[in-house]
């Protein structure tokens, strides 16, 4: 369970999260929408415990993060648009790297594990340069699952991606959800990834405008509810 | 203990295997600092009490310009897809990324210097009266000094717009009592003077390189909080 506890931030005069309050219980797969500029991508930070709100408090399980902050990291796992890789090291360096900062055990049955998922084992030992981009997100997906984690968070994971990557992204994120992880995706996309989504957030001007469970949401709904809520 | 090492470990391998495979950093350092050494014998041929006078200084001041270059690189590499993000969202203290970028950093001044040092005695028909072991001890005493607190200041302006020339604003005016001890005390192995005559300026060296080993463990969590 992840939770935030009157959470905000300001950057300069502009307070980009106004104290917000939310808890996503274990195995939920959360999506927050909004606007650019909506605090979407700060929330997320705060979450991943890469950013210190101004104010407020985040526990993942009953752990605050104020003095755990090394051991709640090792829970926490984060794809971004970014590939977080290293273009000169190959795809293994990279997995064996942040194996090691995650002081992963059975390391090398882990990476090979991860890479088999992602499809790349034949690209195992290629310097990461050579990759095209759907190679490299691929590549960050097995970064971002190298230590197990528990929670997932995924900042826009679909930008830039091919179909192939898409397709293979939304499996990935199948899996993860059938294994009870906990993963929350920051995107302004409503197409991509939302099948498998529990529960919809919207923020807007730093606030939740809306939190609804998907269940019963029928096509176009998500749309006018979005509209809705960032036009108010 | 060994945890915190073994991180050390991991940051400095990786900077190092990284930077070896893109030589970036380490054949433009070289490149720099040979150069300037070639260019001032042909622009100054000094004889050999000026090469005395000035040389400590020259050879001080061609490996700082130099392991500027390098220095400005270290977080350039760690900016290139956000890989620093990825690293402090990893269960890391941001001093573990100090120490073993520091390392990495000093390593590849060492090879500059192993390269760039033999030539100042071809160019320069350098002779040395003091003792070579207590020179070498200087020059790694100093090295460290200008890599640790080089680290610490790259880091700060590797977020800003023309940090490259910003680097060395900042960095030189604190690197004035390391760069003056290293000066001096290199000039006084030159000349043979006794280790008495300039042990203070090799004690001055040590206190500064331990200031700016503490004082950076000490802030550089709040350098590196992702906003």
């Amino acid at each position: 369970m992840i939770e935030g506890i009157n959470l905000s931030k300001t950057y300069g005069n502009k307070n980009v999260l106004r104290d917000i309050s939310l808890t996503i219980p274990k195995g939920e797969f959360t999506a927050v929408l909004g606007p650019n500029g909506a605090g979407k991508s700060t929330l997320l930070k705060i979450l991943a415990l890469m950013s210190k709100p101004d104010s407020g408090e985040v526990k993942i399980g009953k752990q605050s993060f104020v003095n755990l902050k090394g051991e709640l990291k090792r829970k926490i796992g984060i794809l971004s648009h970014s590939s977080f890789l290293y273009p000169e090291l190959t795809a293994y360096e990279n997995l064996q790297f942040y194996g090691r900062l995650y002081d992963v055990r059975h390391l090398e049955e882990q990476i090979i594990s991860v890479i088999k998922k992602v499809g790349l084992l034949l690209a195992l030992n290629e310097p990461v340069y050579t990759f095209s981009r759907g190679m490299l997100q691929r590549l960050s997906i097995a970064r971002a699952l190298i230590h197990s984690p528990e929670v997932i968070f995924l900042d826009e994971p679909f930008t830039g991606l091919d179909q192939q990557g898409i397709s293979l992204l939304q499996d990935v994120l199948k899996d993860l959800k059938s294994s009870q992880k906990t993963i929350l995706i920051v995107t302004h996309s409503f197409e991509q990834g939302m099948e498998d989504i529990d529960r919809i957030l919207i923020i807007n001007k730093g606030q939740i405008a809306a939190d609804f469970p998907t269940e019963n949401l029928q096509a176009g709904d998500l749309k006018r509810i979005y509209v809705e809520k960032v036009a108010s | 203990m060994g945890r915190a090492l073994a991180l050390i470990t991991t940051i400095f391998k990786k900077d190092l295997v990284s930077e070896l495979r893109a030589k970036e950093s380490v054949v433009t350092m070289v490149t720099f600092s040979v150069l300037i050494l070639v260019l001032f014998s042909m622009a100054f041929e000094p004889s050999r009490e000026t090469v005395r006078e000035i040389l400590p200084g020259l050879i001080w001041m061609s490996l700082i310009f130099s392991g500027i270059l390098g220095l400005n690189r270290t977080y350039a590499r760690e900016r290139f897809n956000d890989c620093l993000i990825g690293i402090l969202s990893s269960p890391i203290a941001p001093y573990h990324i100090y120490i073993g970028k520091a390392a990495s950093s000093l390593v590849q001044l060492f090879i500059v210097e192993i390269i760039t040092f033999p030539l100042y005695f071809v160019f320069y028909d350098l002779e040395i009266d003091g003792s070579l072991g207590i020179l070498l001890l200087t020059m790694l005493l100093g090295s460290v000094g200008f890599i640790l607190v080089g680290t610490f200041l790259a880091a700060l302006t590797s977020n800003l717009r023309s940090n490259d020339a910003l680097l060395p604003v900042i960095l030189f005016p604190l690197l004035v009592p390391v760069l003056l001890a290293s000066i001096e005390a290199t000039s006084a192995i030159f000349a043979g003077l006794t280790l008495n005559q300039y042990l203070p300026w090799l004690k001055l060296i040590l206190v500064y390189d331990l200031v700016f080993l503490v004082v950076p463990l000490l802030l550089f969590d709040y350098l590196m909080e992702v906003d």
